[in-house]
């Protein structure tokens, strides 16, 4: 053997050629190249930015609850875009007097599993583009889905936790569709049995049920990014899911090149499928909302928008009101995509109800189509016209065989739910006696949630005197207003439960200004601290500091006086009759006491010296 | 048309030479300039027998000899590398023959062996492998244009079990493209010429298989079975073909052409060669959700025994003649005559063999076309140029991409299959054509559980005649000669084909035995009787 066996070896391996190359060799990385930049190419446009409402008031009062301002807040919407008059409310008010709008929605939920729904691939977001891809959901010949027991984990248990009616056996189906972002032109999902059905989902500020269809299991396609082309962002964002069969007319062909990241391709998503039972942009958006509450509680997905994995497509029919107020007939669905955030769902919504009540007072006819939502313009414009229904061909996926969720199995999942929020809510008004709208912000994250009824429950057990509703009150006032608003500030934080503060030291802190150690107006200035700093104890730190309330009549009477001499003027209108200025002394007797003095001790002092007209005017 | 991937073979040949064998010398890139046989033309002759006994020896001696160490698998590979240069030319069996990492993957076996370490069951067994079972860094194409260029990042299951077992991969094995034909005709590398006449089709779509192996070209080979294509080679070749029930051996790496009929099966010159590799490839895989759990049972060990030691193991089994194929009047005479005498075979044995009627299968090939059309459709969508293989990069946009690859890179048949499957899954006809199909492949696979209730084995023609001449018949006229192996694809139900007896100068003709769901060991040993009683 002359020939050195490496070399030969080498050669052999790699010297294979085809007889057939059509027009020319293509590069294989073509379609695979990666974007020069680390962080992976966005499709989305950021979105405008519309103000945030403004935090609720700061609370006045500490343990005893101040009904005026719960009373205050309770009048705002729950939704965060409600919040203020838009542009064309006016106008969607009038188009509402004469016709009935039907929305309905389809979600897609990213399922929170480590890897995909068919390989071991890593569902993991932020990474270079196709690295996490195999040859299975790459689509290469021969290779064979294998399902991902936690895909149907989650998806029963969303299922469950929209009540819904579970499969005891579901199969697989293929949906066969030529697109460039499924690697192997037909997706697997579920047709004719999904593996949950018929459940509801209940609005929280109206109690309006709205009824869930069916939950099915399916896997999401490759993110295709279209570079160079104007509009990328919609284009691209329109691929996954239903992307069917608008290839030739959309963004593909404006572009010289296309490139598809299949680090999404196979991940899994439960689609959920809503009745049509919502009226509005506001009720499409509370539904949502609460939608991702739920599945936030159940731990089958993180629910995020603003990465995909939540996603909102929106149908919209309206019908003339008839006499008694109710829709003729149902008109023709117009669907909307592109709904990158729950603002965009509400405004896309109404201006699509208002677009086809225009189409039909002109007597024309709206169209079967779908549309996207362009977030610039604050507009939609079509994306492709439905000729009839899609045929994709459904048939029962012959690689993966029917499978069998037994009762027991179900009694398990169902035992591993936690509470969800609307059993929370109902509880935490039943047995905190917190207002609704309370309730439903505390209720808002799981992990605050569990914050809050930590704080109430170590209150109780250390021993302070005051009733359940109260101590309640107490922690949700300083959860959902001072806490509240700090939390909102800092970035990635969620609820408290994601600073430094423990429901113990908050518990603490409330328990000493309940006991008069500290006011509460020093409470507010340590929240802060609190936020930022762990804290063993909090009375230490009031020690420490020097913040504990003063109590000593006589201190807080000098300083009183100290006041008086310094504000003559004022006494003497005081005197006059002006009485409201007892609340200037007040005032001026916490800032000379850096707020520690007590606040009802001063405020019974300041009228008393006031009035007594043996006290100097100055000397 | 020419070959897709065939390699210099200059090493094969220097030890083709140092074995004192003489050759012309060998052309570059070209296994055809090995070849001491002109190329083949359409005058019919038999290809050589072999000269070198080693090419004679069961897989079960050879790994047994590689194992002990009394034979080198480099001696093996050498042999088998010189029948291929003999005999290649005219049959043409093989796509890919990379003659330099054979004889490399014989020599570390006999390095291992000689490092004291203990080898597999199929030690230096020199197997080639259809071309769509997938095998890493090997090219592989499925016999289709649109996977030219396509080279796999991983193995077949089946592929590494049997580089587990410590087999030698001699190539990929010629076939109907994508599995989808009954003559290997339709590969887009062009055709195999059946060993026993040259001018003849040697069936398909696992034609290159039962070449090789008929040939002497391998000592065993892989096939795929998804109506036929397995056991209607094997039966025109005259070599051994077994079709596995479905899920016995993992789908994973096998190209997919009707996933819910695609089994990968062994070919063999004996029955215990098949069933030595079927144990290697066959038992549960965690990537293929169909392949059955559990180990695979030592089929060779058992059939061995069975027939050693003289038990008349058919004593008292009850077989069914399947009446309706045999009175088919488009029956070839020979093929009637082969199966009237396995009959008589069997009944000396001590079974009896009933006649069966069997009416509801006179449906199975319009259902088997149906679905196996219907799945494919969905299986090949894959194929469109976007992210491997082939394709058109003139185009302008995505759907003339699309079309232009599939338009040159599929070929007629396989566009056929599709654009009849397409139709059948389509709204409307749905109903019509899948669903009915279905409803039929249930009626089958229930008239059959209820067959063998009352026999073991149903006895019947592999293919209503013996190997047809090439280019004879259209790709459609073919459809309605898999009548008679569909049932068992459609049922999942084991089934094999063994050469029965013919007449001196005649074509070969198999016999098919299809066993119960699971009773693959059954059927491989009722075969194994057969197959001894003929041969005696």
């Amino acid at each position: 053997m002359a020939q050195p066996a490496s070399t030969a070896m080498g050669a052999a391996r790699t010297a294979y050629v085809s007889s057939w190359t059509p027009r020319g060799a293509v590069p294989f990385r073509r379609v695979f190249a990666v974007a020069k930049s680390s962080r992976p190419v966005s499709w989305r446009r950021p979105a405008r930015r519309t103000a945030p409402p403004p935090p609720p008031p700061p609370p006045t009062i500490w343990l005893q609850a101040s009904s005026g301002t719960a009373a205050a807040a309770n009048t705002r919407s729950a939704s965060p875009s409600t919040g203020g008059r838009r542009k064309g409310a006016e106008e969607l008010e009038r188009v509402l007097e004469r016709y009935v709008p039907t929305v309905g929605v389809e979600v897609h939920v990213q399922l929170a599993t480590r890897t995909k729904a068919y390989c071991a691939c890593s569902t993991r977001l932020g990474a270079l583009p196709n690295t996490q891809v195999c040859p299975v959901c790459l689509g290469h010949p021969g290779t064979l889905p294998v399902l991902n027991a936690r895909v149907l984990e989650l998806t029963v248990k969303s299922g469950l936790a929209m009540h819904c009616e579970i499969a005891e056996w579901t199969k697989f189906d293929r949906k066969n569709y030529f697109y460039p972002d499924t690697p192997k032109n037909y997706q697997i999902s579920q047709y004719d049995v999904p593996a949950a059905a018929d459940g509801w989902i209940e609005l929280p500020t109206s109690g309006k049920r709205v009824h869930i269809v069916r939950a099915h299991m399916e896997e999401d396609s490759a993110k295709m990014i279209h570079p160079g082309e104007v509009g990328a962002n919609v284009a691209a964002a329109t691929g996954a899911n239903g992307g069917a069969s608008e290839f030739g007319t959309g963004a593909l062909s404006q572009s010289s090149y296309s490139l598809a990241d299949h680090n999404r391709a196979g991940v899994p998503l439960v689609e959920i499928v809503s009745g049509p039972d919502m009226a509005s942009g506001a009720e499409a958006v509370e539904f949502g909302e609460e939608l991702q509450r739920i599945l936030r509680y159940a731990q089958v997905s993180n629910g995020n928008m603003q990465d995909g994995s939540l996603r909102l497509d929106v149908n919209v029919s309206i019908a003339p009101r008839a006499t008694d107020g109710a829709a003729t007939e149902l008109g023709t669905k117009v669907e909307l995509k592109n709904l990158n955030s729950f603002s965009a769902v509400e405004r896309a919504v109404d201006h699509e109800i208002v677009r086809q009540a225009a189409l039909l007072d002109r007597g024309e006819r709206v169209r079967q189509e779908t549309r996207l939502w362009d977030e610039r313009d604050q507009t939609t414009r079509l994306m492709r016209v439905k000729e009839g229904t899609s045929d994709y061909r459904y048939f029962p996926e012959p690689d993966i065989p029917p499978v069998h969720v037994s009762a027991e199995q179900v009694q398990e999942w169902r035992a591993q739910l936690p509470e969800l929020p609307a059993e929370k809510r109902a509880r935490y008004v039943r047995e905190y006696q917190l207002s609704e709208y309370d309730a439903r912000l505390l209720s808002a994250d799981r992990r605050g949630a569990e914050f809050f009824e930590r704080t109430v429950q170590v209150l109780q057990s250390g021993g302070v005197s005051t009733e359940v509703a109260a101590l309640a009150k107490a922690c949700a006032n300083w959860l959902t207003g001072d806490v509240a608003a700090l939390v909102k500030q800092k970035r990635g934080a969620s609820s408290a439960a994601d600073t430094q503060l423990t429901p113990e030291s908050l518990a603490e802190m409330i328990a000493l200004i309940e006991d008069g150690t500290i006011s509460g107006k020093i409470g507010k200035e340590l929240v802060p601290h609190l936020l930022e700093h762990a804290c063993a104890s909090v009375r230490a730190l009031v020690e420490e500091r020097g913040l504990t309330q003063l109590g000593d009549p006589a201190a807080i009477a000098d300083m009183v006086r100290e006041v008086m001499r310094a504000h003559p003027q004022n006494v003497q209108a005081y005197r006059g009759g002006k009485t409201k200025l007892a609340g200037f002394f007040v005032g001026q007797v916490m800032k000379v006491s850096g707020g520690r003095a007590d606040p009802a001790l001063t405020n019974r002092l300041v009228t008393e010296l006031l009035q007594s007209e043996s006290e100097p005017l100055g000397q | 048309m020419s070959r897709c991937a065939f390699l210099s073979l200059p090493r094969a040949w220097e030890a083709a030479r140092q074995l004192g064998n003489t050759r012309s010398s060998p052309r570059k890139h070209g296994v055809r300039g090995l070849c001491g046989v002109q190329r083949a033309t359409n005058t019919r002759h038999s290809t050589p027998l072999p000269r070198n006994h080693l090419l004679t020896l069961s897989a079960h001696q050879v790994a047994r000899s590689v194992r002990s160490g009394e034979l080198s698998a480099e001696r093996i590979a050498t042999a088998y590398l010189e029948q291929v240069a003999a005999v290649e030319a005219s049959v043409g069996a093989y796509l890919v023959l990379d003659a330099e990492a054979v004889l490399e993957r014989a020599r570390s076996l006999d390095a291992r062996r000689a490092r004291g370490e203990k080898l597999g069951a199929l030690a230096g067994v020199p197997i080639a492998v259809k071309d769509n079972l997938v095998t890493a860094h090997l090219a592989t194409t499925a016999g289709s244009r649109l996977l030219s260029q396509y080279t796999p990042p991983y193995h077949a299951t089946c592929v590494e079990r049997l580089l587990r077992a410590d087999a030698v991969l001699m190539g990929k094995t010629v076939m109907d493209e994508f599995g989808m034909g009954s003559s290997t005709e339709t590969c887009a590398y062009g055709m195999t010429r059946n060993p026993v006449d040259t001018t003849r089709t040697p069936g398909g779509s696992s034609g290159g298989s039962a070449a090789a192996a008929a040939a002497h070209m391998a000592l065993a080979a892989l096939g795929s079975d998804t109506g036929g294509s397995v056991r209607q080679p094997a039966s025109f070749c005259g070599v051994v073909g077994m079709k596995p029930s479905y899920g016995r051996v993992s789908r994973n790496g096998l190209i997919a052409y009707a996933s819910s009929l695609d089994t990968v099966g062994p070919m063999g010159r004996t029955v215990g060669d098949v069933a030595l590799c079927l144990e290697a490839i066959a038992g549960a895989d965690d990537a293929d959700s169909t392949c059955l759990p559990g180990a695979a049972p030592p089929f060779w060990g058992r059939i061995t025994e069975a027939l050693a030691e003289d038990q008349a193991p058919l004593r008292g089994k009850r077989i069914g003649l399947w009446t309706e194929a045999l009175d088919d009047i488009q029956v070839d005479d020979s093929v009637r005559a082969t199966i009237l005498q396995a009959r008589d075979t069997f009944t000396a044995l001590g079974a009896e063999v009933r006649p069966v009627s069997l009416p509801h299968l006179a449906a199975a090939c319009s259902a088997y076309y149906i679905l196996a059309s219907s799945e494919a459709s969905s299986n090949l969508a894959r194929y469109d140029g976007v992210r491997y293989g082939a394709r058109d990069p003139e185009a302008a946009n995505t759907v003339s991409m699309y079309t232009s690859t599939r338009t040159h890179g599929l070929g007629e048949e396989v566009k056929r299959r599709v654009m009849l499957g397409t139709y059948a899954l389509s709204a409307g006809y749905y109903e019509a054509y899948y669903r009915q199909a279905m409803r039929v492949r249930n009626v089958i696979t229930l008239a059959l559980r209820g067959l063998f209730e009352d026999v073991d084995w149903l006895l019947a023609p592999v293919a209503p005649t013996p190997a047809f001449r090439l280019g004879e018949k259209r790709a459609v006229d073919m459809y309605s000669g898999d009548r008679m192996t569909v049932p068992a694809s459609l049922a999942g139900l084991p089934a094999i084909s063994v050469p029965g007896k013919v007449g001196e100068g005649q074509l070969p003709v198999g016999v098919q035995l299809i066993g119960r769901y699971l009773d693959d060991e059954g059927v491989l040993l009722a075969a194994a009787a057969l197959e001894r009683a003929t041969k005696a």
